[in-house]
């Protein structure tokens, strides 16, 4: 079992993810899964109609700072990742991706966002809170994955977990 | 001897399209239309992964050869368009671009060269 904060974190989140999307707390219904991004997914192997990817990554370059003597503060980012293929009913009759297919995914992130931000607990990890300092980072869309037939897009959610020395 | 080399390079062209020729050719649908039987040769790009923010992806992309005046969906004479789709024995590929490419390509000889992904085993 680790003790490593932005790992227990990004677990957290993963699970935190998918209890809300099947409680029906976001507009669509995922398992998220938390991943070091180390799995290589096959275009073929994603299911245009019902499935949506959901991955949770710690990010690998977290920082940390003495609060005061007896307590650490940990700065974690988790990066949520949504991957799609984009199906043939997602494109007008001249090949064009529909603007409102897109704009479904944007919103999920905002959703996602949103849902942390307003200070969603992570029962796992209680010492973990929002970082409201934090700038969020966000990709809204990838324009060379939408290319490839693929919606590639992700948030970091900013954390600090606060630790005894 | 000339007759010989005549013949040989009037034979290869056909045995090369055979060699690499789809068996009963290919099914072209763009939503819910279809044309069946669509002679076509299908040529491997080899697999290319692409890193997507930490979120590996892994395309294959085939090309297919398509005579221009074959490339007709549901009777209706048609340009390759992104999401148009070839269903045959070795599954499912969507027309897309590749790379800097347009989907498509109209050759010389009168045939499309068609980018597309497998999206379906």
């Amino acid at each position: 079992m680790t003790h490593c904060p932005p790992i227990l974190v990004a677990a957290a989140v993963a699970e935190s993810l998918s209890d809300a999307a099947i409680a029906g707390q976001l507009s669509a219904q995922f398992q998220a899964v938390f991943s070091f991004g180390s799995e290589i997914i096959k275009l073929e192997d994603i299911n245009a109609t019902d499935g949506l990817l959901v991955d949770v990554l710690p990010h690998q370059s977290p920082a940390w700072s003495m609060r005061s003597r007896e307590t650490r503060s940990h700065s974690v980012k988790v990066k949520v990742g949504i991957r799609r293929r984009i199906d043939t009913e997602d494109r007008d009759d001249n090949g064009a991706i529909k603007p409102d297919e897109i704009a479904a995914y944007c919103d999920l992130l905002y959703e996602i966002l949103n849902l942390f931000a307003a200070g969603r607990k992570l029962p796992d990890v209680p010492d973990a809170v929002w970082n409201p300092a934090a700038p969020i980072e966000i990709r809204l869309y990838d324009e060379d994955a939408l290319k490839q037939g693929l919606y590639v897009g992700w948030v970091h959610l900013p954390f600090i977990v606060h630790e005894e020395a | 001897m000339p007759g010989l080399l005549n013949n040989a390079i009037a034979w290869l062209p056909g045995a090369l399209a055979n060699a690499k020729s789809v068996p009963g050719g290919i099914t072209l649908s763009r939503h819910r239309h279809s044309t069946s039987a669509v002679p076509a040769i299908r040529a491997w790009h080899g697999d290319r992964t692409v890193v997507q923010d930490g979120m590996p992806t892994n395309f294959r992309p085939y090309d297919y050869l398509i005579a221009a005046d074959a490339y007709v969906i549901d009777g209706a004479a048609a340009v390759p368009t992104p999401g148009d789709r070839m269903t045959e024995p070795l599954g499912v590929f969507e027309v897309l671009p590749l790379d800097a490419e347009a989907c498509y390509q109209l050759r010389e000889d009168g045939l499309y060269r068609i980018h597309t992904r497998r999206v379906s085993p």
